[in-house]
């Protein structure tokens, strides 16, 4: 290679390595749509005729939140009791409030995986995949053979 | 992908050495293990192998530009910003958010993952740049040799951090000598049991006793830990180094049984040699080492080993570990060296002691943490001497500890040897066969214990 | 050249050892997926459909890693050699399960203390609610504290006996608490608990139930007699089982029906499944033959008995009151079982058909003390 070549392509490297410094600098943004907007684009397309929306006492009794310390929140549950599926989406109020969210969804995959496990394995693999996603001010728990879709879909929804 | 899974020992490997075997030429070889080797770094984590690919683009076209440049001055600044963005990248993956939080305190915590061996691959490139710079190496003109000097799967994750000119003539042909490969078989076994065998029922036993309030539960404790990281890295040191010799590389021993050590100086000879090797020449001697005033000599020691706690993570624990052997040092070279090579058995204890305590620091979550532990070896803030649930832990892994106790010392060599000697040809079955069942061990431990990744994964 | 010895051994070696690497690669490609581990009672990855999103998260090489460890041939052997391999070593204690003599027994579980104090909340405030409702409250204690002649030399585990005193006290006098710790310890050296698995045996159940009956006035003198004894299974692998991996033990699963047993009518509400006995035969002849009581767990069971009884009740539990509940069948016109792990109705919609006489909470030691379930049940 000339002289002239390894300055150019050093030059392109130089700003490759900015760029992915860059991309993984950078931090998801807030989103603005309401928390039903964002919830109907995570679902859609994916069967969802067996979860059932939850109100705010029923998000307190399961999931330990409490509803008024959000922006907004929505929470589905498979309304066969036997099963572990469950689908949660909260807009925060504070970026401070992802901590003790992150906390307090992994001891709900915690509490569920010990009552599913040795019982029906099937459920606890969902929980052993389950998804947390956090970006920004909204946050995505999934638990559902379904759950990845569901975080593609959730992402897209926040752009 | 790790060494310790199953689908490497039993998927990648026999793959990966057939292929060697069977290609014709050297650089079909070449391309066939920078090929299995991204495969390899990718396997977990695919974004990580963008940064790898840019990161070896950079440095292999620094080389050049430098090796085509003759004013000094201009070469002198390619090598700088060389140096420097291999810097910068360790620094935004590895410590951006202890700079901002622990440094800056600005709490705030961004998302970054820290790709795998990132640590370990950038530190083989600034010495290859270094290599370069200083002559001892010429730059290479061969992408694909280079690749493989930085992405080697045998090396990439957790080291041990070859220097580019002790591999430079490697990276061409490679001729196998069976008998080298099958040394570097028994080597991969030898780690393979230290890990699965050893280091990781040390991680349970350390796990059980982090909950203890007593004297017995604080020693158990540490010592649980000091074995295992001890058997962790070097078991994977050893599988490392065997994989290079079954592919025709042969790299130097990263460990050479550091608990036997005299004094702190003797134990960082023993202890992931290949780190203190690179300090030692990329840094201490270029910052004149010990050929200098005292007070320089003092400053180049204790920004070396600030540098060497911070390398292994961003914490100000880290910082502290350094520090500690980095004061232990100057103490022994201006203080104790004498009294020590005269009372070596008290060298050793002393030794013993100073590391166990090293490792306390270096296992906590924090400072405070740590000198709870501390306070307790010697019945500061314990609730008792022993308790129940300890001695049982000790009745229930006396075994492993007496293992432990013994193969930390230079026996095995001994050992083995001696059988070969006794028994002769029969010798040469029965210690294969001790291999062979040592193997079968591991496996049925691998799949029947649950995953512990490798200690130093995370750097 | 003269060739070292260890250069020989390294030679032998590495020729074994590739034969051995090819060997296990090709029998692992070519061999079919399992679906499941009998020995660890879970699911087993199967091999991972393509997807290109997959690939580039890194999933799909997590995914092949499971499946190839999954489907590794010979992995049960393996799973038993470790196991025995710990046992000559010395090992007493693998994970929280003593090697026992000729058993495994479940160490004593650490306790969820706030959730521990809001399920002792709730039950003091259901039982004010219900005032008119006698409650009565069992905690079973475990092997661990009832057979310690069992538990390996030198353990020492946490003491039951302590704690059960202190949960009860905290309890409000109406609350009846009933004590097992003595009425079991006389039957120690009996088979009271499975040899492989967390569960009491029916027999433990049936010494239970004779102190039971007596403090909740159900009956004050229950015999062997009254009952016959049939066993369902002889070959039952419990869950300390697929914990260890142990060998060589395994336990007999009976079941105790009453000679007086009335007709009685089982409904699973979510599922509408009806049955005319609690035993199932597919729970008996299946792998966890424990599920030979009522099938497993449920949210939720309704019986309703053919009997002249005037007493109806509400049975909150775990797993361990499955065994349980055909000794109590007799006794009574109806009975809902609520497992409030999977119970998401609403306990005080139920309370105000203002039908139950009795309210019985029924929970062994170590999974009442990490319950995150019941107080919400109860407050609902």
């Amino acid at each position: 290679m000339s002289k002239r070549t390894i300055t150019i392509l050093r030059y392109v490297f130089f700003a490759l390595i900015i760029g992915v410094l860059a991309m993984n600098l950078h931090q998801p943004a807030d989103c603005n749509k309401s928390v039903n907007t964002v919830t109907k684009q995570t679902m859609a397309s994916v069967n969802t005729k067996s979860l059932e929306q939850q109100n705010n006492q029923e998000i307190k009794r399961f999931l330990q939140l409490d509803a008024s310390m959000y922006d907004g929140i929505v929470y589905y549950k498979d309304s066969d009791t036997m099963k572990a599926d469950e689908l949660l989406i909260v807009k925060f109020k504070d970026h401070s409030q992802a901590e003790d969210f992150n906390d307090k969804m992994q001891t709900r995959i915690d509490s569920q995986k010990k009552i599913f496990a040795g019982y029906a394995p099937k459920e606890a693999d969902k929980l052993d995949a389950a998804v947390v996603d956090v970006r920004a001010n909204y946050a995505l728990y999934a638990v559902s053979k379904n759950a990845d879709t569901f975080d593609q879909q959730f992402r897209a929804a926040l752009k | 992908m790790t060494f310790n899974s199953l689908n490497f020992i039993f998927m990648f490997l026999p793959a990966a050495l057939l292929l060697n075997h069977y290609l014709p030429s050297a650089r079909a070889k070449n391309i066939m293990l920078v090929v299995l080797s991204f495969l390899f770094y990718a396997w977990g984590d695919p974004a990580a192998l963008l940064l790898l690919l840019i990161s070896i683009g950079w440095n292999y076209l620094t080389a050049l530009q430098m090796a085509a440049e003759d004013d000094d001055r201009k070469k002198k600044h390619q090598f700088v910003l060389g140096i420097v963005m291999n810097l910068v990248i360790l620094g935004v993956f590895k410590y951006t958010n202890f700079i901002l939080n622990d440094v800056l305190f600005l709490h705030r915590q961004l998302d970054i993952a820290l790709p795998v061996g990132l640590s370990f691959f950038l530190f083989s490139e600034i010495s290859y740049l270094a290599d370069v710079y200083m002559g001892k190496s010429k730059a290479s003109h061969d992408l694909v040799e280079y690749s493989l000097y930085v992405s080697f799967f045998g090396k990439i994750s957790m080291g041990p951090i070859v220097q580019y000119h002790d591999m430079e003539d490697q990276l061409g042909e490679r001729t196998i000598d069976p008998y080298d490969a099958g040394q570097g078989a028994l080597l991969f076994t030898k780690g393979l049991i230290k890990k699965s065998l050893l280091a990781d029922q040390f991680a349970t036993l350390f796990a059980a006793t982090a909950g203890s309030t007593s004297v017995l539960g604080a020693w158990l404790y540490g010592a649980a830990y000091m074995l295992e990281i001890y058997f962790d890295f070097s078991g994977y040191s050893d599988m490392a180094i065997g994989i290079g010799q079954m592919f025709g590389f042969h790299m130097d021993p990263n460990f050479n049984h550091p608990y036997i050590a005299k004094s702190v100086q003797d134990y960082w000879r023993r202890w992931h040699i290949s780190l203190s090797r690179w300090f030692r020449d990329y840094l201490y001697i270029p910052l004149g080492g010990s050929r200098v005033s005292n007070r320089k000599y003092i400053r180049n020691i204790l920004i070396v080993w600030f540098c060497t706690g911070l390398w292994h993570g961003a914490n100000w624990t880290f910082i502290l570990w350094g520090l500690y052997f980095g004061a232990f040092t100057l103490l022994e070279k201006f203080y104790l060296k004498d009294f020590l090579s005269k009372h070596t058995k008290f060298g050793h204890i002393y030794t013993l002691l100073v590391v166990l305590v090293s490792w306390i620091f270096f296992c906590s979550p924090d400072i405070g943490t740590a000198f709870g532990v501390i306070g307790r070896l010697v019945g500061i803030g314990a609730s008792a001497w022993a308790d129940g649930s300890t001695a049982f832990l000790l009745l229930n892994n006396w075994f492993l500890l007496l293992l432990g106790v013994l193969f930390s010392m230079d026996i095995f060599k001994n050992l083995q040897t001696s059988i070969l000697n006794r028994y002769k040809k029969k010798g040469i079955t029965w210690m294969t066969a001790v291999y062979l069942v040592g193997f079968v061990l591991c496996i049925a431990f691998i799949v029947g214990g649950t995953f512990h990744p490798f200690q130093y994964f995370a750097f | 050249m003269k060739r070292k010895r260890s250069d020989k051994v390294g030679m032998l070696y590495s020729r074994i050892m590739i034969i051995v690497l090819c060997l296990g690669f090709v029998i692992n490609a070519l061999a079919p997926d399992q679906a499941e581990s009998t020995v660890e009672n879970r699911s087993l990855q199967q091999f991972p459909a393509w997807n290109t999103e997959d690939v580039i998260s890194g999933r799909y090489g997590t995914e092949l890693n499971n499946w190839f460890s999954d489907q590794f041939v010979g992995r049960n052997a393996l799973i038993h050699l470790r196991y025995l391999t710990l046992k000559a070593t010395g090992t007493r204690k693998i994970d929280d399960v003593y090697l026992g003599h000729h058993t495994l027994v479940e160490d004593v579980a650490v306790e969820n203390e706030k959730q521990l104090q809001r399920n002792l909340k709730a039950i003091n405030a259901f039982q004010k609610k219900e005032s008119d409702i006698n409650c009565t409250f069992v905690l079973v204690p475990n092997a661990v504290y009832v057979q310690p002649q069992n538990l390996p030399t030198g353990a020492d585990p946490a003491d039951q006996s302590e704690r059960i005193d202190a949960i009860y006290d905290q309890l409000n006098s109406k609350v009846k608490t009933v004590d097992l710790r003595s009425s079991l310890k006389k039957y120690s050296d009996d088979y009271l608990y499975y040899r492989t698995d967390h569960h009491w045996t029916s027999y433990g159940a049936f010494r239970s139930f004779q102190t039971i009956a007596k403090e909740m006035d159900l009956d004050q003198n229950v015999k062997k007699s009254d009952y016959k004894v049939y066993t369902v299974a002889d070959d039952f692998k419990g869950t300390l089982a697929h914990k260890t991996g142990s060998l060589n033990m395994k336990d007999d699963v009976e079941i105790y029906v009453p000679k007086n047993d009335p007709d009685y009518l089982m409904t699973d509400p979510s599922s509408h499944k009806r049955s005319r006995t609690v035993f199932s035969s597919e729970g008996a002849q299946s792998e966890d033959a424990y599920t030979v009581f009522l099938n497993g767990n449920h949210a939720r069971i309704d019986l309703e008995m053919d009997n002249d009884s005037d007493r109806h009740l509400l049975l909150i539990k775990d797993s361990y009151a499955n065994a349980m509940i055909p000794f109590l069948i007799p006794y009574y016109r109806t009975i809902t079982v609520v497992d409030p792990r999977y119970y998401t109705g609403n306990l005080s919609q139920l309370m105000a058909t203002n039908v139950y006489t009795d309210v019985l909470y029924l929970y062994n030691y170590n999974t009442f003390v990490q319950d995150t379930s019941l107080a919400d049940v109860l407050n609902s």
